[in-house]
């Protein structure tokens, strides 16, 4: 049985409005050519070949089943308690090996030492070996190296079989699509085509091998360690993932509707409307953001305390946190865009296309929606891509101050906030931390470029 | 104090040096300009060659986009856009400017060479004060500092008329007026003791009032000096105070090199009809006199404007206060007459956009009555604002800024029926645009097209086919020519005269430009800070005028444009 969570519905809602404004904006004329340069731009693409995986481990993290059969140690299948997603039945194997405590990445033993109880009744202290990871050696001494090299060979070839059998039909459809079959391919091996098809494929190949390299590893191994309960941290970050992008969309289709609305309005009819929304934003910037967002979660969590019943699961009540701290974040990050709107609109309300529509009798509504509204959509844009990554980030800080997602909800935040107690022990514990600070890294990153070049794209002050 | 200007070592290594045969100082040979984007290739400048000479004032004229400004910018070795491709000779004083190393162009940039650029109000550093942008220029070129650098900022203000010099030193841009900023410009240009100064349009952003003074202080000053003048402008008039030999560019060619005899009779057709499409102030002989005035009494007034004041207020707000400013128009009266054209003329800032604007209900009335056919635009009584909205219509002066990019062309010329005519049938809808572009002159085609795909003569034309498309009965025009080129702007006018004779809408012409006015105006009326000062037919006011603002207003009209009949 499918279960939706609060989340997933706003989640594939955003991702079907995403799309249909796309498809949609494909359809301008005016808005095609400069998508057709982001199309062309190697960086954009290659960005997107790294950010499509990882809105897919989102999505399939976001898909949810109830009353799977799990298997269970020692006993046969048993229904799960709680909804599952897609990801966590791909990866059962890292979701349900866990070990005793910390281990470090690739380790077969534990990370610290203690008292082990030998078979003979004797007890020595020493780090015991992991119950999951590289339990299949018998030697981890001698067999460790040799065995991860083999297994990092197999996973890269692997990884680039996945990519041929992918790359070959695309090619295929390329080809049979433009004719010309020599030229084309040998364009793009050199290339010279418009699509930045040779990057894209590379990065393609490239992050194949790394995927291909790390399943092979993670099959038998921890490839990230593991943290204080034993739980794999590969695991952790990529179910961090969906959080990430969760906070990153939702927060920005949260304010969207209040900049929106608020800006275009302040800016076009001036006057006491202007008066009114400019105290209202500045003064909300006065008040620090995470104090607001501290009071706000604090009220919302009393709430939550009262209405019990409505909350009955665990995950649900992670859920609507995990809501709640989208629309509180989006209500107190409204403001940038809206004063950048608002000096838009100010400029494009004296312009004579506007006075001439309002001399033609246009009303007021229509005004604002056709003449308006279509000339500050590149900003939104540009906003839009430069606050994702913003937003990923203020998650990281706010679940390290504890006033983020719930602690039960997997997110680099919390990684990082549990992590930070253990940088101080010896040695020290040092891959919680740097497998969030690389994930995010890698959604970040990308993002970022994609962002600037959508800038380029779309701001019209750029065009040459 | 002028002494001072005589004292630059640069100088005086250059006579030294000068060879005393006339040779040219600047000599431009087979100059080509061209601008590389992808696989797309523009050629601005297609082979151009002309010498200027020592204390001549050599005009290069043309329309936009004829490649002038380029040129003078491929000779200062400004053009640093990616992708331009630059060829062929220039030399100043023998010295190949093409193979300079950027160090020493830099010396020349300014030293050799002066520039003087269209818009006074973006060439100044806003946050920096005239005296120390002056004197910057001073101590790069004359190596002058302290006290002699203050002397020699002070004097050369004094040079271009700038009153109170030694006060207005410590001014900031936003301090002076356009005109002076421009004098200041020039001061600028003149203090590096440049041989040649090159005028880009210096002329075309001022009031017309202005641009007299202006011109007739770069005459002086190139007389006094004895430097060269390269003078870059769209504007005959111009040309013909000023130059001594003067050039046609078309299409970044050359088309036409002459002497004065120029004006005699130009060789090249093309020369021929940008001459014959100047708006000239005897235009108005050349058509019939609308005799209108005569049959007064019988006929009832269209619109009606009476005692108007408009007052443009600081911004309101719920916690600024308000300080009252004078008025922008003040107390105006005037009556319009069925199907005539009643031009609106004044110098910039004397409210002739604001009455028109005020009339449309864009900017609020403070007092006053305006009624339409008899019935008041405005306030209690008066017919729902939708109609009368539909009756006055108005054309912009900004052709690129005047329709919105996100439509295209059959939306924007639509919008007014939806608007107006809500119950209007589809096909009716389209039936009326499709005719009103065959009327404004294109083709139905045009209909699926975007504006940025139109020229601005085009633009304009769609501009004019929009307001009538809600069969207006009086078109207020707002300078819709003075963004145009020449030869455009006499075809916009044409078109406007076929469209009153085919429809019989009246035209409320706001323009600064008499030659235009005399061209198309039945009637004149002649503001000045706010009020009317003058008001009456066309062939009274210009060549009987009674106000000294009138007077004035005419005087700065360049004597070419004053044509055969001039008072």
């Amino acid at each position: 049985m499918p279960q939706l969570l609060p989340t997933d519905v706003f989640f594939f809602l955003t991702l079907f409005g995403l799309f249909g404004l796309l498809v949609y904006s494909l359809g301008q004329t005016h808005l095609r050519r400069p998508w057709q340069k982001v199309f062309q731009s190697t960086q954009a693409m290659v960005s997107l070949v790294i950010l499509i995986p990882y809105l897919l481990v989102a999505v399939a993290d976001s898909i949810r089943l109830e009353g799977v059969l799990v298997p269970q140690a020692g006993e046969g299948p048993v229904a799960s308690s709680e909804p599952l997603s897609l990801l966590d039945l791909g990866l059962q194997r890292l979701r349900l090996s866990v070990e005793k405590t910390y281990s470090a990445p690739l380790q077969v033993e534990l990370h610290a030492r203690e008292m082990v109880r030998l078979p003979d009744g004797r007890e020595i202290w020493s780090t015991p070996r992991l119950r999951y990871g590289g339990s299949h050696l018998i030697d981890p001494f001698k067999e460790r190296t040799s065995d991860l090299f083999r297994r990092a060979i197999k996973g890269f070839f692997k990884g680039a079989l996945v990519w041929l059998m992918l790359t070959v039909p695309l090619l295929a459809m390329v080809v049979w699509w433009t004719g010309d079959k020599r030229r084309v391919l040998l364009d793009i091996a050199l290339g010279r085509s418009r699509f930045p098809w040779r990057a894209v494929l590379l990065a393609g190949l490239f992050l194949a091998m790394v995927v291909g390299v790390l399943a092979e590893w993670a099959a038998v191994y921890h490839v990230l360690g593991t943290d204080k309960v034993g739980a794999d941290v590969l695991y952790q970050s990529l179910k961090s993932i969906r959080t990430g992008i969760l906070i990153g969309t939702l927060t920005t289709v949260a304010t969207l509707p209040l900049s929106l609305l608020l800006g275009i309005l302040a800016g076009y009819f001036r006057g006491w409307v202007d008066d009114v929304i400019q105290y209202v934003y500045t003064t909300l910037n006065a008040i620090p953001g995470v104090l607001l967002i501290a009071a706000a979660m604090l009220v919302m969590q009393a709430s939550m305390a009262r209405h019990e019943a409505a909350f009955q699961s665990l995950a649900l009540r992670a859920d609507v946190r995990l809501l709640a701290l989208c629309l509180i974040l989006g209500l107190t990050s409204w403001t940038g865009l809206c004063r950048l709107l608002r000096a838009e609109t100010l400029k494009l309300r004296n312009l004579e296309y506007v006075q001439a529509a309002k001399v033609l009798g246009v009303s007021q509504p229509r005004i604002l929606l056709r003449h308006i509204l279509p000339n500050v959509f590149h900003l939104v844009l540009i906003a839009v891509a430069l606050d994702f990554s913003s937003l990923v980030l203020a998650e990281a800080v706010l679940s390290y101050v504890n006033i983020g997602v719930d602690p039960s909800t997997e997110s680099w935040g919390n990684m990082i906030n549990t992590a930070r107690l253990e940088m101080a022990r010896e040695p020290v514990v040092w891959w919680s931390l740097a497998s969030a600070f690389c994930f995010m890294l890698g959604l970040v990153l990308p993002a970022n470029l994609l962002a600037d070049v959508l800038r380029d794209a779309f701001d019209p002050r750029r065009v040459s | 104090m002028l002494l001072i200007l005589g004292v630059s070592p640069e100088g005086a290594a250059v006579s030294l040096g000068k060879p005393l045969t006339a040779s040219p100082l600047l000599s431009v040979r087979d100059l080509r300009v061209r601008f590389c984007q992808g696989e797309s290739e523009v050629t601005a400048v297609a082979g151009v060659s002309f010498d200027i000479h020592r204390g001549e004032c050599f005009a290069l004229v043309g329309e936009s986009g004829s490649g002038k400004s380029v040129s003078a910018l491929s000779v200062m070795r400004l053009l640093q856009r990616q992708g331009t491709r630059l060829e062929g000779d220039v030399l100043l004083d023998g010295v190949d400017l093409f193979s300079l190393p950027e160090q020493a162009m830099e010396t020349f940039r300014g030293g050799r060479i002066g520039m003087v650029f269209q818009d006074p109000m973006t060439s100044l550093n806003p946050v920096l004060s005239i005296g120390y942008q002056l004197g910057e220029v001073i101590t790069r070129h004359q190596g002058l500092q302290g006290e002699p650098q203050r002397l020699e900022a002070i004097a050369w203000l004094d040079q271009v008329g700038l009153p109170d010099p030694r006060e207005q030193l410590k001014a900031f841009p936003h301090q002076l007026s356009g005109g002076m900023r421009q004098r200041v410009m020039i001061a600028m240009a003149l203090a590096g003791l440049p041989d040649l100064l090159i005028a880009d349009e210096p002329t075309t952003a001022l009031d017309v009032t202005l641009q007299a003074q202006i011109l007739e202080l770069l005459l002086r000053l190139q007389r006094e000096r004895g430097m060269a003048l390269w003078l870059i402008t769209h504007d005959f008039g111009t040309v013909f105070d000023l130059a001594d030999r003067i050039a046609v560019m078309h299409q970044g060619v050359l088309v036409e090199t002459a002497g004065r005899t120029f004006f005699d009779g130009p060789i090249h057709p093309y020369s021929q009809a940008l001459l014959k499409a100047m708006p000239r102030l005897d235009a108005c002989f050349e058509r019939p006199f609308s005799g209108s005035i005569a049959s007064k009494e019988n006929r009832e007034a269209l619109l009606s404007v009476r005692d108007v004041t408009v007052r443009y207020e600081a911004q309101r707000g719920l916690f600024s206060r308000q300080k009252p400013r004078p008025p922008a128009v003040d107390g105006v009266s005037f009556e319009m007459e069925p199907g005539e054209t009643l031009a609106l003329v004044g110098a910039s800032g004397c409210g002739k956009t604001s009455l028109g604007k005020a009339l449309l209900g864009l900017v609020p009335m403070v007092s006053g009555e305006v009624l339409l056919a008899g019935y008041p635009l405005s306030g209690e009584g008066g017919r729902t604002r939708c109609e009368d909205r539909g009756m006055l219509q108005m054309v912009f002066q900004d052709p690129f800024a005047s329709m919105n990019p996100r439509m295209v062309v059959a939306d924007i010329l639509e919008e007014g029926l939806w608007a107006l005519r809500p119950s209007m049938d589809p096909s009716e809808r389209s039936d009326r645009v499709q005719s009103l572009l065959t009327a404004v002159g294109l083709e139905a085609s045009a209909l699926g097209r975007y504006p940025h795909e139109f020229s601005g003569g085009q633009r304009q034309r769609l501009c004019i086919a929009r307001a009538l498309a809600v069969e207006p009965k009086i078109l207020i025009c707002d300078e819709p020519t003075s963004a145009l080129d020449v030869s455009v702007q006499a075809q916009v006018i044409d078109l406007l005269k076929s469209l009153q004779q085919r429809f019989g809408h009246s035209y409320l012409f706001i323009t600064h430009d008499l030659g235009v006015v005399s061209a198309l105006a039945d009637r004149v009326a002649v503001m000045h800070d706010g009020r009317l000062v003058e008001m009456g037919p066309v062939r009274e006011v210009l060549f009987h005028p009674q106000s000294p603002h009138t007077r004035r207003l005419l005087d700065a009209l360049p004597v070419l444009r004053r044509g055969r009949l001039s008072p």
